[in-house]
């Protein structure tokens, strides 16, 4: 019973990055209908400028987070302005074309300042290396973290989008962009702070899975595309849904390789998911606006 | 009427016989001159000089993974491969040329190797690809390589299927397949290594693919496959390792080799100490960087690699020289890794090829060159190397390396 607890948990803590990094791709997509491409690149940046401000310039570690994240946010709004902004109207692939120069540029800054070198993110007490057990199941104190952390994110989200004017407006033009418009929403200002939060998200994903992963110039590519597939299960439109979606991909992919055959292991998540979306091409965890239902 | 008849017959005759005469004189000189043409185009052919070779200046290209989760390995090979430059060009070039070198980054990516590969033949026009990283781009890029004419040089690249120079003649390589890394390593396992009282149990963790497989078939076919306790696999696009080690955990391995780079191996340690797994950990060239030791820490310490190279801290002359000529480019000591010492011995077996090839300089030249070098010394970096003519690899020794207070020590040699 504890292997089963023991793997479980090594698929939550998989599962968590999957589903910060879905939330973040669905934010931009439920609200703007913008695929972000350069999401796992962004990430990747805020850690890498977290780690350069707290190991470098040698300031404290909570406070080199914060810098980064607000530098990073700033970074994301001035980007927006300039680069979003302007084909706010314009087709889908226009945008997406933006996104995946960002990626590129993004990419191409991070490996001018940070260097190709795999560094260390070292934490406070070097917790990232301290483990301790309850009933025989071992837990990390980084990962512990990690857990925390992100039901906060969750809930701050979760309260931006649900209890606040900005909120409102993001839900408001997610439901129907005319009506909100016609209601006096501004476009502009809604599009500005949903790429603001949703790279705020992601950033604070690379931050606290850099201790985990490494820091390496492409180490949130990869959990961008697992981010990628968990949005697609939880319907893309459903922040809920994203979240779940990922926690679900992350267990697939453990469970696989205890009970899949081993030349199956990696492929079986995959295949669940493409059944899943044979069967529900929404997702898991959406439904039908009542009139499309009708 | 019969007299004039006969008169301008022997007249015709002699004309005949004079033109003859003369058509023979012709023939004969003509004859002198077309053995003299063709001895001369004997020379030339002799003496066609390869792509990218001039009288002053040979070219050579290198696809390196300068980004991406290999770059550490691809910048440490690149400072090697300017030291050996460097070396090469102050001291005058060999046979009058200096060597200019390209290099592009492939991000460990095959599709960008080819496109690099592309890029060296048409636009650069390379003598040689030396030093690339990497089973899977080399394997991608030789084709074209091989198609021009081209040759693939001391890449660290472990497939299997680039060791026939029936299929790549012009591929030299100083580091073994990954099936034969895996038998020395179980070989050492079973018949040297101290393992204690307890009866091991020996797994392989491999990426998912031919390579990794053949690895795992190597740790079989030594004597550590008595002990087997199975093979995980890991996929390119993994997050963690976390569930292979559990799985491994659960069948009470004792000893993992692995087939990984130095961050992968770091990711692994640190990985098998959060979740109890507490066994011996194995890898290959790959992972003997300081790199790995700064990621991990106390962590890596009992860290072992069958390598085909000596350890950083071994007295040894080539090192010395090595350190030396590494500074001079600019390279840190975390520069000093099994990836710039590989290119960098590389280097001083293309140079003595080169040497000896003299001013004809094309690729069938350098590899009967490369052929015929006899226990050609590295000054102790790695065993004396001889190119077998079948395989193309130079390099026949296996050296068992492991991190004793934070630094890989050689402690075992054979």
């Amino acid at each position: 019973m504890t292997e089963l607890i023991q793997l479980l948990w090594s698929g939550v803590l998989n599962g968590l990055c999957y589903a910060l990094i879905g939330l973040s791709l669905v934010l931009i997509f439920k609200t703007a209908r913008i695929l972000n491409f350069a999401a796992g690149t962004m990430a990747g940046f805020t850690g890498w400028f977290a780690w350069w401000w707290a190991t470098k310039q040698g300031i404290p570690f909570l406070l080199a987070i914060l810098v980064a994240i607000i530098m990073v946010a700033v970074a994301t709004l001035l980007i927006e302005r300039l680069t979003i902004r302007p084909l706010i109207n314009e087709n889908f692939l226009s945008i997406v074309t933006i996104t995946l120069g960002l990626e590129f540029l993004i990419a191409n800054i991070s490996i001018r300042m940070f260097g190709g070198r795999a560094e260390s993110f070292r934490i406070p007490g070097d917790i990232q290396f301290k483990n301790f057990e309850i009933g025989g199941v071992r837990f990390n104190w980084w990962h512990i973290v990690i857990l925390i952390a992100t039901f906060v994110i969750l809930a701050i989200v979760g309260y931006i989008v649900n209890r606040t004017e900005l909120g409102l407006a993001m839900r408001a033009f997610a439901e129907d962009k005319d009506a909100a418009r016609l209601m006096g929403i501004k476009e502009s200002t809604v599009s500005q702070w949903t790429w603001t939060l949703s790279v705020t998200v992601g950033g604070l994903t690379g931050i606290l899975f850099a201790p985990v992963l490494f820091l390496q110039q492409d180490y949130m590519n990869i959990p961008f595309i697992k981010g990628f597939v968990a949005a697609i299960l939880g319907g893309f439109t459903s922040l809920s849904g994203g979240v779940l979606g990922g926690l679900l991909l992350g267990e697939l992919e453990a469970l696989a390789v205890k009970y899949a055959p081993r030349q199956a292991a990696a492929a079986l998540p995959v295949i669940i998911v493409f059944f899943i979306l044979l069967i529900r091409p929404r997702g898991l965890f959406t439904r039908a606006k009542a009139h499309e239902r009708v | 009427m019969s007299k004039k008849l006969l008169r301008l017959l022997a007249l015709l005759a002699v004309f005949s016989l004079f033109a003859i005469g003369c058509g023979g004189d012709d023939d004969t000189s003509s004859t002198s001159e077309e053995t003299a043409e063709e001895a001369t185009e004997e020379t030339v052919e002799e003496c066609v000089l390869g792509p990218g070779v001039s009288d002053t200046e040979i070219k050579i290209g290198s696809s390196q993974p300068l980004t991406g989760n290999l770059a550490a390995l691809g910048v440490q090979a690149e400072f090697a491969l300017n030291a050996t430059i460097k070396r090469i060009n102050d001291g005058g070039g060999i046979a009058g040329r200096t060597i200019s070198l390209t290099v592009q980054d492939d991000e460990f990516n095959p599709e960008k190797t080819v496109t690099n590969a592309q890029y060296f033949i048409d636009q650069v026009g390379v003598f040689a690809v030396w030093g690339s990283i990497g089973s899977a781009p080399t394997v991608a890029a030789i084709p074209l390589h091989d198609e021009a004419g081209i040759m693939t040089l001391f890449t660290w690249s472990q497939d299997t299927s680039l060791f026939d120079r029936e299929a790549h003649p012009y591929f030299f390589s100083l580091n073994p397949s990954g099936y034969k890394q895996a038998v020395a390593f179980s070989n050492y396992f079973g018949n040297k290594f101290d393992y204690g009282s307890e009866t091991p149990v020996v797994a392989g963790l491999v990426l998912s693919s031919p390579d990794g497989e053949e690895a795992a078939q190597g740790v079989r076919d030594g004597a550590a496959g008595a002990f087997e306790g199975g093979t995980q696999t890991w996929e390119r696009d993994a997050t963690t390792y976390q569930p292979q080690l559990l799985a491994m955990k659960d069948a009470g391995v004792t000893d993992i080799y692995t087939v990984v780079g130095d961050t992968q191996f770091a990711q692994i340690i640190q990985e098998m100490d959060q979740v109890g797994l507490e066994a011996r950990v194995w890898g290959t060239n790959a992972v003997v960087t300081s790199n790995l030791i700064d990621l991990v820490g106390p962590l890596a310490e009992g860290a072992l690699a069958v390598t085909v190279m000596t350890g950083l801290n071994a007295d040894v002359p080539g090192l010395v020289q090595f350190r030396e000529e590494m500074a001079a480019v600019g390279a840190s000591e975390a520069d000093l890794s099994s990836a710039s010492m590989l290119a960098y011995s590389g280097g001083l077996a293309l140079e003595a090829g080169l040497r000896a090839v003299g001013e004809c300089l094309n690729a069938d030249a350098l590899a009967d060159a490369l052929l015929a070098l006899e226990d050609f010394s590295t000054g102790g970096i790695m065993a004396p190397i001889n190119f077998d003519p079948s395989t193309g690899l130079g390099n026949q020794g296996a050296i068992i390396q492991e991190v004793v207070d934070g630094v890989w020590t050689t402690v075992d040699e054979g």
